[in-house]
């Protein structure tokens, strides 16, 4: 068994690397996080640092790409931007994998009244579009990092339940199932060993997707004022305190932005990648 | 059909009931006193006490969410804690507007995804393929304010072609449209191509071919109507994406609809009518995903058989 996944995880990394735009998303993410981690050592300025003298200035050899209405450089609050960005994708894909994971194999894996109940329960969270539903979470918890990154966890919960769910119930009839149960193994053995290892895949490809729209939903809370409140660096938030001057100041929007975007592009490359790889029917 | 159609729309109503449950907790558990909020700072303890009692908000939660059921089975959804109006009266007049914008967009998405995906699925890995196929990519990955403020940039600020706000004129409908439209016209277009790949390596499209039929013939009438599901499901859910969507795009453009009523909402902490947005929002969505689900019938006959 752990040969053939060893055998499989290198074929998937084969097909993947043979994908150039897959390769090109998984670079951007590297780079993306080298440069979060590295954020101090790259930046010139600090977030928040403040030149009240140098405001609103256009992109020059001192400020790469201007400053704000506080002579905040630009360029050093994208590259703190994306600690913040990164930490909501990631934190937030962690929340709806694990719940909406445990909820979907649970409703997949036992089915009856519990699995229906649970499974409603996520049709409920469907009716409403994820961004609706983050707003409602968010404006019930409040605005801060911390509740921004539970609204949009837990807007994303349903998605990885259908998955899941759905994925499980693939899986259950199998005969390495019934093999296992017949050799005595419990529920629980059952599930870590055989089901969830058998259900990754499309977890992974919706994973990493999720991360995109994590961070494009979060972006959007902020950017409507229910996010990230200032001087923190997040993209959507400098994104909306730039709208303002966008007639004179284009720079303080322009930049956040494509920050954002090349930051979606890099994980739906990698996402569409990873699932060309994982999904047996694409195979060429 | 008919019984197919009630039956659908009966199930509706657990849906709804459930939004509504989870909609109403989350505003419940929000920090803040709403008869404050509604009297103002100035308002004495005695006049906010007075308020509570006169509008049940010393009630236990249950008897709350009971109350707020029945008033809106009867459509009532609360009064809005700034304008003192209905909240249903405030979002059915701002919903056109959103509702004008929301189908142009979707117009414009199958307008244009269909044909450019089944042109990338027919040329596939052409030229045209990899460009349509990128700009998809793109498209789904730029947030949609962002769009939004770069087209005002382009085509109202520099070039003054487009006005940047309202709905009043044909022209100023253009670019929210379009801010609107680029995503939900990306997924469709790539739903489209991967569907129609899948149904042209069909040995009933080998057969059609086979009997001489013209190439436009196989592709539209035999391919794409069996790849047609698919791409009516995703248009289906982008429908709802959109009215969704429109919250950030109304705001933008300063569209009097139903988004930018909500954001102004949620900054005075006008409750009601965030939670009644939300749950029309929720309504009108399912509503599309229940015709959606009745247009399948009309695609694929084999549905109704079974």
């Amino acid at each position: 068994m752990k040969a053939g996944n060893r055998k499989n995880a290198s074929r998937v990394l084969k097909v993947l690397l043979r994908n150039r735009l897959a390769v090109l998303g998984a670079a951007i993410i590297v780079l993306l996080a080298l440069g979060a981690v590295f954020a101090p050592l790259i930046a010139p300025y600090g977030y928040a640092r403040q030149r009240l003298d140098r405001g609103y200035e256009t992109p020059s050899k001192d400020f790469w790409l201007g400053t704000d209405e506080y002579g905040r450089d630009v360029f050093s609050r994208i590259v703190y931007g994306a600690r913040v960005s990164l930490a909501i994708g990631f934190l937030t894909v962690g929340i709806g994998l694990i719940l909406g994971g445990l909820i979907g194999v649970t409703a997949g894996y036992y089915g009856g009244a519990a699995g229906g109940i649970l499974m409603r329960l996520m049709d409920i969270l469907l009716a409403m579009p994820s961004i609706l539903l983050a707003i409602a979470i968010a404006a019930s918890l409040g605005t801060g990092l911390f509740n921004l990154m539970i609204a949009v966890g837990i807007s994303s919960i349903p998605r990885y339940a259908r998955i899941a769910r759905g994925s499980v119930l693939s899986v259950r009839g199998m005969e390495y199932i019934e093999a296992a149960r017949a050799a005595g193994s419990g529920d629980l053995r059952i599930l870590t060993r055989h089901v969830i290892p058998n259900c990754t895949a499309p977890l992974i490809v919706q994973a990493t997707l999720g991360v995109a729209s994590a961070i494009l939903n979060a972006a959007a809370l902020s950017f409507i004022g229910l996010g990230i409140q200032p001087p923190f660096p997040e993209w959507g938030a400098m994104l909306s305190e730039g709208r303002q001057f966008i007639r004179e100041l284009p720079h303080l929007t322009l930049f956040p932005g494509l920050a954002i975007m090349i930051t979606i592009l890099g994980f739906n490359f990698l996402g569409d990648g990873l699932r060309d790889a994982l999904d047996p029917r694409m195979r060429r | 059909m008919h019984r197919y159609a009630l039956r659908r729309l009966v199930s509706l109503i657990p849906v709804l009931i459930g939004v509504a449950f989870i909609v109403f907790t989350l505003l419940y558990m929000t920090p803040g006193d709403p008869a404050r909020m509604v009297l103002g700072d100035l308002a004495t303890d005695e006049m906010t006490a007075e308020f509570r009692e006169k509008e049940g908000l010393n009630d236990p939660f249950p008897v709350q969410f009971g109350r707020y059921l029945y008033n809106a089975a009867r459509g009532d959804i609360g009064k809005s804690y700034m304008t003192k109006n209905s909240v249903f009266s405030e979002l059915t007049a701002s919903f056109p507007d959103t509702f004008k914008i929301s189908a142009c967009a979707i117009l414009i998405s199958i307008a244009l995804g269909v044909p450019f995906g089944i042109v990338s699925a027919v040329k596939q890995y052409s030229i045209f393929d990899s460009l349509t196929m990128l700009f998809a990519m793109v498209g789904m990955s730029m947030p949609v304010f962002w769009l939004g403020l770069l087209l005002i940039l382009t085509f109202s600020v520099h070039l003054r072609w487009l006005p940047s706000s309202g709905l009043d004129s044909l022209s100023a409908m253009i670019l929210p449209s379009a801010t609107l439209a680029t995503q939900s016209l990306a997924i469709i277009t790539r739903m489209t191509r991967s569907s129609m790949l899948e149904v042209i390596r069909q040995d009933y499209i080998r057969t059609a071919r086979a009997k001489g039929q013209r190439e436009s013939a196989v592709i539209l009438r035999h391919a794409l109507r069996n790849a047609m599901i698919p791409i009516v499901t995703v248009a289906g859910v982008q429908f709802g994406v959109l009215l969704g969507g429109a919250v950030l795009t109304e705001s933008i453009f300063s569209i009097p609809g139903i988004g930018r009523l909500m954001v102004s909402s949620i900054k005075m902490r006008d409750y009601p009518v965030v939670q009644g947005g939300i749950l029309f929002i929720a309504f009108a969505a399912s509503f599309v995903n229940l015709i959606v689900d009745l247009l399948y019938v009309a695609i694929d006959p084999r549905i109704k058989q079974n």
